[in-house]
């Protein structure tokens, strides 16, 4: 009886300390209206678990009872309309919960921090809550590890430190933390007097709630000053922090920060600001026709704007001098290396971003850099006392031909395929018609590049007009005004390329300036620019320029040479490209695709060619199956993960046994046994709380067939129980001695069982379904 | 079993501790075995109970050895055993004693009767009237006699060792259940396995073994046994537990009538000697599962439903038995 009160009040408590932590989430949102679906969520699942709890009998139900009133919760709250009785949910709840998430995560793309509390992001919180509500569950009655409940709750922390440089607000922070030595205080309350009977604890009577009271000001004290160590270390250690309780989770500490930038963003309709035309930048180079200096790769299209997605140190190699490879690079080229020693007018910044050629190999610079290798971009995340000299080691742009012979499916992240379900579908439309008869990416990108340049569609202009509010910028840009500068190109070829299936991002950064004199170059702020970045399996990532140059448009922009349209048609000719020509013999003929088309697609049979036969945009469907294969991975994925969560939650209470089994005290003896149980019910063996250990021992030595040692191991765990049960003043057992005797008869039980029985027994551990508090407990008298 | 070593603290006499307690115990338990063949746990449950301070009821069938046992065990403990044979003409002090007139002194004397030993066999108890079993009972109860408003205290140790025809046997009082609840534990001796029958035969073809059975422990090591039995712990768990299956007894729908407190009194301290016995200084759930059946069954009245299922009240003790949760502190 009073355990079931014990457990059913846990699950409140749990639930509890999971809603005092909700307001650290609280700076990721603006508007109260987030975190309404979770609190309910929360609040039914509790509710549940304790009645069921309270319940006799009815404790094992309680998780998926919770389980099930989430659902049923959820259902409600994100789709009322479609669920059956407003309740259940239907195939077309699944369908609203899906459109719901791609919205809240359009959100979530589309700004920084405080994203709007919409439903969408209502349901992403709630079902996001929820999750960290069971698994508290889970840790606090079931596991019985109630400290356990800080990783989760934790994890709510973490989610703006990584976003946020403002951190967790104190007060936030000070309720988590109260919510959790609640929880740890309301655990030792509950059940620090249930020492094993004899032991003074247990006594009986005032001495019993004394042990109770001892138990849990003993264990919030340690939780307490564990929490105040925390934060007082960093402030008495030099280096570790410089004074701020946030910078705890600082960058460098914790290798996982999100380097935040003043958020580099290709506007469709942005207004320029004011542009001055100082000197940014001086470079010296050998090259005459030296390539762009890109800063940022935008690779994040919203419908409105190109964003970057947050770049992670721990995703980014520590430059030293060498760079990643250029992803999509084949090995088989070599192209020539070129050196370029840029020197900067002003030293970057904090978070800095260094203007380099694209693709660099090397960077010569002291000072600690990343480099994120999927871009190349190289950044720092603190300011660098270097100087603003450095030396960067790119390699030559491909010659035509080289590119040219590339026309296969490309191997990258679906997302740099990603079109928005916003955009207009006549963008789509437009580009398909414009590559008519453009065969393979490169002649539809050269194609989509000639459509912007030529026949002076298009007007140049650093003050476009205004896009009218609600108005598609996109849309308006292409269909109507056609005015507008570099970003508007870019961003515009870079999407009507993801229509065509070709990966593509927008590069920001600077032109190549102008030549001052001898091999030195110049580059002022008007040589600003955006352009877009389209990526060719074996050559990987290539600019083109969409945006018209000389004359009435950004006066210092170039056409690499294997974009000039001339070059598809007369690959032979060196003319057009900067680098020298390489010998390819085998070059195919580009301009007579249908030859082309079979060899290429030989070429590269690996490349899913067998996946898209019949698609009639050739290679289009490629980047879509990887994409549907990313996602389709990253569910299965997802589902291994969630599989292995009991057996995860399994081996820490394992662990904990064990090491407590070790420990020598009274409880060593319980430890050892309470894992010989749990052993046991997760096998599928019997096991009746009317038996006592040395009868349940000896019963399962029978039914295992243990050998005589493995058997007597057994035993005398039993033995040592019964004695810490009921003896007057247990014997203390020898160290090490359970423990032994627990893995010994551990490895015994398994091995008696088949092969099946114990995969099971790993990965669906039934010991965790029962709830901890109510195991074993005396149930209200048995009746015959 | 020797985990009872270790918890000789408290200043008191270890309790249970492997000293003389089990040894002594073993050699009774072998001399009497030498005498009953095959039939271990009955010699246990006749120890636990003389340890225990209680009586005990054997039930069952005539010839299979009850009068045996209780004549063993005295000899074994070197007891002096006094043998009453119930018969309907039994008079109250014929067991008691009666006063007698001694013209010469001219003063009542007392001649004690049977009653007056350590161990008292009353051989077929349901053969005598209500009215003299009762004045054993009572003897059993009090642990002394009065006669004509004198009380005579019994020796100690003082056990009745009844034994009784199963009930449907012509001629015979059968005990009420508010007698029957004076006895700490009713066993049944039972036929003895083909084997051991077979060595019966050739034991008793030479001679008389009883009479080849020498004393193992005098009367006053099993009266400090008796002590040593007092001092085993019984933690509160146990004790929970023993409350729990005796309340049980009482809102079992197979029972009319539940077992009394004074059952619960004998359930531990039969618990405790049954401990004590197995060389081990507290009592663990095991011990009161053990003695479950014998110490409650006969106390317990079927329902008549649990009548018509032919269920006795032995099956339905060990179904509560094996339902009841042990008592787990955790």
């Amino acid at each position: 009886m009073r355990a079931r009160v014990r457990a059913a009040v846990l699950t409140l408590v749990a639930a509890a300390a999971v809603l005092c932590s909700l307001p650290l989430l609280a700076s990721l949102f603006s508007g109260p209206g987030w975190a309404g679906a979770a609190v309910t969520v929360v609040v039914l699942m509790a509710l549940a678990g304790a009645v069921l709890r309270a319940v006799p009998r009815a404790a094992p139900a309680a998780p998926p009872a919770q389980v099930l009133v989430a659902v049923l919760a959820l259902s409600a709250l994100a789709a009322p309309r479609e669920a059956f009785l407003g309740l259940f949910p239907t195939g077309g709840t699944i369908e609203r919960a899906v459109e719901m998430f791609a919205q809240g995560r359009a959100e979530i793309d589309a700004s920084p921090p405080p994203i709007d509390g919409t439903p969408a992001m209502a349901l992403i919180v709630a079902v996001g809550v929820a999750l960290v509500a069971l698994i508290a569950d889970l840790f606090t009655v079931v596991a019985r590890t109630p400290a356990m409940v800080g990783l989760p709750v934790a994890s709510f922390a973490a989610i703006p430190l990584t976003v946020d440089d403002s951190g967790v607000g104190a007060g936030a922070f000070a309720l988590a933390a109260g919510g959790y030595v609640a929880l740890l205080a309301a655990d030792g309350l509950l059940r620090g007097g249930e020492g094993p009977p004899g032991s003074p604890v247990a006594a009986g009577g005032p001495s019993r709630a004394a042990g109770a009271a001892g138990h849990t000001v003993a264990g919030v004290g340690a939780a307490a000053g564990a929490l105040v160590l925390a934060l007082l270390v960093p402030l008495a250690v030099p280096g570790l922090a410089d004074g701020q309780v946030h910078r705890l989770a600082d960058p460098s500490r914790f290798g996982q920060e999100v380097v935040t930038t003043q958020h580099p963003l290709v506007s469709l309709r942005r207004d320029l600001a004011s542009r001055s035309d100082s000197v940014v930048l001086e470079y010296t180079t050998t090259e005459d026709s030296p390539a762009y200096l890109r800063t940022y790769a935008l690779d994040a299209f919203d419908g409105t704007d190109w964003t970057m997605e947050p770049v992670h140190t721990e995703d980014g190699a520590v430059v030293d001098g060498e760079l990643p490879r250029p992803p999509g690079l084949s090995t088989a080229l070599s192209p020539r290396e070129v050196d370029t020693e840029v020197r900067l007018e002003q030293a970057p910044r904090e978070a800095g971003f260094l203007p380099l050629p694209y693709p660099a190999r090397g960077v010569d610079i002291g000072g600690e850099w990343y480099a994120d290798p999927e871009s190349l971009m190289v950044y720092s995340i603190e300011d660098q006392d270097v100087g603003a000299r450095y030396t960067v080691t790119s390699l030559a742009p491909p010659a035509p031909a080289e590119v040219a012979e590339r026309g296969a499916a490309p191997r990258v992240d679906g997302r740099f395929t990603e079109v928005p379900g916003g955009v207009d579908p006549r963008v789509a439309e437009l580009a398909a018609s414009e590559t008519e008869g453009a065969e393979g990416p490169l002649a539809q990108a050269v194609a989509l590049q000639e459509w912007f340049t030529s026949q002076n569609r298009f007007t140049y202009s650093l003050d476009p007009p205004e896009v009218p509010e609600g108005g598609d910028p996109l849309a308006s840009f292409l269909f109507e005004d056609r005015v507008g500068y570099c970003e508007q190109f870019a961003a515009a070829m870079a999407v009507m390329a993801r229509t065509l299936d070709i990966p593509a991002r927008v590069a920001v950064g600077y032109t190549s300036g102008r030549q001052v004199g001898g091999d030195r170059w110049e580059v002022r702020e008007s040589d600003a620019h955006a352009w877009p970045e389209l990526y060719f399996e074996g050559v990987g990532w290539l600019r083109f320029e969409p945006t018209p140059s000389s004359g009435g448009g950004q006066g210092s922009a170039t056409v690499p040479g294997y974009a000039a349209p001339e070059a598809l048609e007369e690959p032979d000719e060196p003319g057009a490209a900067p680098s020298p020509d390489r010998p390819e013999e085998e070059t195919p003929e580009p301009d007579s695709p249908e030859e082309t088309e079979e060899p290429e697609d030989e070429e590269e049979p690996q490349a899913g060619g067998a996946a898209e036969p019949e698609d009639p945009q050739g290679g289009a469907g490629v980047p879509e199956w990887s994409g549907t294969a990313a996602a389709a991975a990253g569910a299965v994925a997802g589902a291994l993960v969630l599989l292995l969560v009991p057996a995860a939650v399994r081996t820490v209470v394992r662990r904990s046994r064990v090491a407590r089994a070790g420990g020598g005290s009274a409880e060593a003896a319980a430890a050892a046994w309470r894992e010989v149980r749990a052993l046991a019910v997760d096998l599928g063996l019997r096991w009746t709380p009317a038996e006592s250990p040395r009868a349940a021992a000896g019963r399962l030595g029978e039914e295992c067939g243990l050998a005589e040692a493995d058997a007597e191991a057994l035993r005398r765990l039993a033995l040592a129980e019964e004695a810490a049960r009921y003896a007057p003043s247990p014997a203390a057992a020898p160290p090490g001695a359970l423990v032994a005797d627990l893995r010994r008869a551990s490895a015994a039980m398994r091995r008696s069982r088949g092969r099946g029985t114990r995969a099971r027994a790993v990965l669906l551990p039934r010991s965790l379904m029962e709830s901890g508090a109510a195991r074993g407990k005396p149930e209200a008298a048995a009746t015959a | 079993m020797s985990l009872g070593t270790h918890h000789n603290g408290r200043g008191r006499p270890a309790p249970g501790a492997a000293g003389p307690l089990p040894e002594a115990a073993a050699r009774i338990r072998q001399a009497v075995a030498s005498v009953i063949e095959g039939k271990p746990e009955v010699v246990r449950m006749a120890l636990t109970v003389l340890l225990a301070e209680g009586h005990l009821l054997i039930e069952d069938v005539p010839g299979v050895g009850k009068t045996m046992l209780a004549k063993a065990l005295g000899r074994a403990v070197d007891c002096s055993v006094q043998r009453v044979q119930f018969t309907p003409d039994l008079l109250p002090g014929d067991i008691t004693g009666v006063s007698v007139y001694h013209q010469e002194t001219g003063e009542f004397e007392f001649n004690p009767g049977p009653v007056f030993a350590n161990i008292v066999l009353g051989d077929e108890i349901n053969r005598a009237s209500p009215k003299t079993q009762s004045a054993l009972l009572e003897c059993m109860e009090e642990m002394q006699v009065s006669v004509d408003g004198t009380p005579r205290p019994l020796e100690r140790p003082f056990m009745v060792v009844a034994t009784q025809n199963p009930g449907d046997m012509e001629g015979t009082y059968p005990l009420p259940e508010a007698q029957r609840d004076r006895f700490m534990a009713r066993i049944a001796v039972g036929y003895p396995a083909p084997q051991a029958e077979l060595d019966m035969i050739d034991m008793h073809g030479a001679d008389e073994p009883l009479e080849r059975l020498a004393p193992a422990a005098s009367v006053a090591e099993v009266r400090s046994m008796v002590e040593q039995v007092r001092t085993v712990h019984v933690a509160p768990g146990v004790r929970r537990y023993v409350v729990d299956l005796v309340g049980a007894t009482r809102t079992s729908p197979a029972l009319r009538l539940g077992a009394s407190p004074r059952a619960t009194l004998h359930l531990v301290r039969a618990a405790r000697a049954y401990a004590a016995l197995e060389g081990r200084g507290y009592v663990v759930p095991d011990d009161v599962q053990a003695l479950a059946v014998p110490v409650l069954a006969h106390r317990l009245l079927l329902a008549p439903e649990a009548r018509v299922e032919r269920r006795t009240a032995e099956q339905v003790v060990a179904d509560l038995v094996a339902r009841l949760p042990i008592p787990s502190p955790r």
